[in-house]
């Protein structure tokens, strides 16, 4: 349905959007969550936020060019941010 | 994306690597420079091409640092070696903060220890700035740009190993005289053949500007401490003038239990009985320590007092260095090269210039590809431009800043600014150049110019120094012949480009082009 | 010791590079036959393994992988090019000292 109501370039340009905005985000989310749950000092912490965050950033981009769909490729990667960013409010800046 | 996985790679192969192809061309061609930019500033000051490594240099910098520094807090001295043949000496007055890049500074003759004075340029660091900070942007600006054009890399060098499909297979294949095939062959060639090297270096640079693009990992660093003289009254204590002890004894002692030569002596409190002498080796031996500062920056140490005896070093704390940090470390480490020697520079050198020339086969190969059917339009012919003025012209660019450095006089003032004034003017008018011509003839022109700079750099560098320059080609640490002959083989490959460009085309060939107009069976770019 | 490593590199990639049914055809003109192509791909991958012990002797371990790989380049696009424009050159280097090719008539041996 989507496809009919856009052309193909702005489709094309919601997933570079996607993937550079909303890649960024999720990786963002992403690497914090695991420097959490690795239990290190703050500085290997830090450290290890910065390699996990530009491996996932290089996967995520792939992963929304590899979806056949435009749709699926464009939400999907915001639901999950999204979600992850709300998972981390509350888990982590809320609890004590 | 719609046309399954490979194909999706490859489109996003295509962009990721066209959109930040030219800036980081400059970004790749700059950096492997760097690796040899002590080399570079050494050539670019001929002043000092007469210095030749001698054991007494250590004593010899001490002699002047008596002279000109005698109540300077410490002296620090850069012994000469293999990559930079001049004693460098530089002292902290009483009362000046540690670390201030401002210091004074001399250069000294590693023979006679007699004050040198070189032209004022910025050699080789030049090339090294501009490789991640470019010139004359807002620090973090530039960082942060340089930062988004290595991400694209990363996602290219991903996206591009994941697209070929043949990569095992096609290790070793170069179809030569094939043309769309040719270029292809070689854009693969150079990227797998260094392909470790590039995986490192792209995603280590990464993790080197990660401050400015992850912005929130990391906390902005407060006001550096306040200077220690603060709490350190300039003590005008009597000081009982003690000597310096002989080093080159202790120099042998160091170099022996390390295996490896001295690089720097850094004597604190000099001529006082509490002084202490501290030698670095020349090289770090280990890639996971600590990147930047540390009593030696990872390099090994040893001290020794007043008398000459070896003084107990404090265990070089593991830093609470978890493995996170030592991968950290690392890559830094690697990126810099901060642990090569000759060999393993020269490796890195050839690495880095198997993907400069990664690049540019890509961008070119771009074009090639599309030349049939989008001459005329747009996108293509801004390719094309900017393909020349990126690759072509930013080389001319470089011979010129070479060029620059002997033509410019000496005793001009603000000569190390009007020398890298030559290089972007000279860039800039490529680029317009490149506006104009910006197809065949377009890289004829820039290449040949390109060829004849680079070849003719040895008979600039001959006419240019002083007499008996032969001499000390051959007695110096033969930097300056090598970087001539570098110069020459690489004007030797343009010229060589050039030569391709101009090899009469073959009748089939003739009349295929002839036929071709712009536009017909235009298919679309982007497969949905 | 570098130069071994090197050397040994290098024969490693001409190895690998015999293996492969397109580059061998080229330079013998008859295509290879599996056991052949088998052969040479295990002493390739042998050699490239061995080729990395004397950059640990060189080199304390992170930098002899790092010198190791930078050889690995060098000798890789050594043997590249020897392919595309020297092959006579390489067709003799092949019979002299590569184990491939020493092994090469018994290997083609019919039954």
């Amino acid at each position: 349905m989507f496809t009919r109501l856009f052309s193909n370039q702005v489709l094309v340009s919601g997933r570079v959007l996607t993937a550079i905005i909303g890649g960024y985000l999720l990786a963002m989310i992403l690497s914090l969550w695991i420097s959490h749950f690795s239990g290190l000092s703050e500085r290997s912490a830090r450290s290890l936020t910065s390699m996990m965050f530009f491996l996932l950033y290089t996967a995520i981009i792939m992963a929304v060019f590899a979806y056949r769909s435009h749709v699926k490729a464009i939400t999907t990667p915001w639901i999950v941010t999204i979600v992850a960013w709300l998972a981390w409010w509350l888990a982590v800046e809320e609890a004590p | 994306m719609k046309n399954g996985f490979r194909q999706s790679m490859a489109w996003l192969h295509t962009w990721s690597g066209l959109s930040m192809g030219w800036i980081l061309f400059a970004v790749f061609l700059t950096g492997t420079l760097s690796f040899f930019r002590q080399e570079i500033t050494l050539w670019m000051q001929p002043e000092l091409h007469g210095s030749i490594a001698s054991q007494q240099a250590a004593d010899l910098a001490v002699q002047h640092l008596q002279r000109v520094a005698p109540s300077a807090e410490s002296w620090r001295i850069d012994l000469p070696n293999a990559r930079e043949p001049v004693i460098n000496v530089s002292w902290r007055e009483p009362g000046q903060t540690q670390g201030r890049r401002g210091g004074p500074r001399h250069i000294l003759d590693a023979t006679t220890g007699e004050q040198l004075f070189a032209r004022d340029t910025r050699g080789g660091d030049f090339l090294y700035r501009f490789h991640f900070e470019l010139y004359a942007l807002p620090r973090n600006l530039a960082r942060a740009i340089v930062g988004v054009a290595t991400m694209f890399m990363l996602v290219g060098l991903i996206s591009g190993i994941v697209t070929h499909k043949k990569i095992f297979t096609d290790f070793f294949t170069f179809r030569s005289k094939k043309s769309q095939r040719s270029w292809l062959d070689a854009h693969a060639a150079t990227a797998v053949l260094a392909l470790p090297f590039h995986i490192m270096i792209t995603f280590s640079g990464l993790l080197l500007v990660a401050s400015t693009l992850l912005f929130w990992n990391y906390e902005p660093r407060g006001p550096r401490g306040a200077p220690e003289a603060g709490s350190r009254i300039i003590q005008q204590v009597a000081r009982e003038t003690v000597p310096v002890p002989t080093l080159a004894p202790l120099l042998a002692q160091a170099q022996a239990s390390w295996n490896q030569p001295v690089g720097r002596v850094v004597i604190d409190k000099p001529l006082t009985s509490a002084m202490t002498i501290q030698a670095n080796s020349l090289l770090r031996q280990t890639l996971t320590l600590q990147s930047g500062g540390g009593p030696g920056g990872g390099t090994d140490v040893l001290r020794f007092d007043a008398n000459g005896d070896m003084l107990k070093m404090r265990e070089q704390r593991a830093d609470g260095a978890s493995n996170v940090q030592a991968v950290s470390n690392t890559f830094g480490t690697l990126h810099r090269g901060l642990f090569a020697g000759p060999l393993l520079r020269w490796l890195f050198f050839l690495s880095g210039i198997l993907g400069c020339l990664m690049i540019a086969t890509g961008l070119v190969l771009w074009c090639i590809k599309r030349a049939r059917n989008q001459l005329g339009r747009v996108g293509f012919e801004l390719v094309s431009a900017l393909n020349i003025a990126a690759i072509a012209g930013l080389s001319c660019a470089t011979a010129i800043y070479f060029w620059a450095n002997r033509l410019i006089p000496a005793h001009l003032s603000q000569r190390a600014d009007w020398e890298i004034n030559s290089f972007f003017i000279s860039w800039g008018l490529l680029a317009l150049l490149a506006i104009w011509q910006r197809h065949k003839t377009g890289w004829i022109i820039q290449l040949s110019l390109a060829a004849v700079l680079f070849s003719t750099i040895p008979l600039l560098d001959l006419l240019n120094s002083e007499p008996g320059v032969w001499n000390r080609w051959v007695e110096s640490n033969g930097i300056v012949p090598v970087f001539n002959g570098l110069c020459l083989l690489t004007g030797l490959a343009f010229a060589a480009a050039v030569q391709y460009l101009l090899r009469p085309q073959t009748k089939s060939v003739k009349a295929r082009r002839s036929h071709v107009t712009p536009s017909t069976n235009s298919q679309p770019e982007v497969s949905p | 010791m570098i130069l071994l490593s090197l050397i040994l590199s290098a024969v490693g990639f001409a190895h690998l590079a015999m293996s492969v049914k397109r580059h061998y055809q080229e330079c013998f003109n008859c295509p290879p036959n599996s056991r052949q192509r088998q052969c040479f791909k295990l002493l390739g991958w042998l050699c490239l393994t061995l080729s990395l012990w004397p950059c640990l002797l060189v080199w304390p371990f992170g930098i002899g992988v790092t010198a190791w790989l930078g050889l690995l380049t060098a000798s890789s696009l050594m043997i590249m090019t020897s392919l595309s424009y020297g092959k006579e050159s390489f067709r003799r280097c092949w019979r002299l000292c590569c184990a491939g090719g020493w092994l090469t008539p018994l290997l083609v041996q019919r039954h």
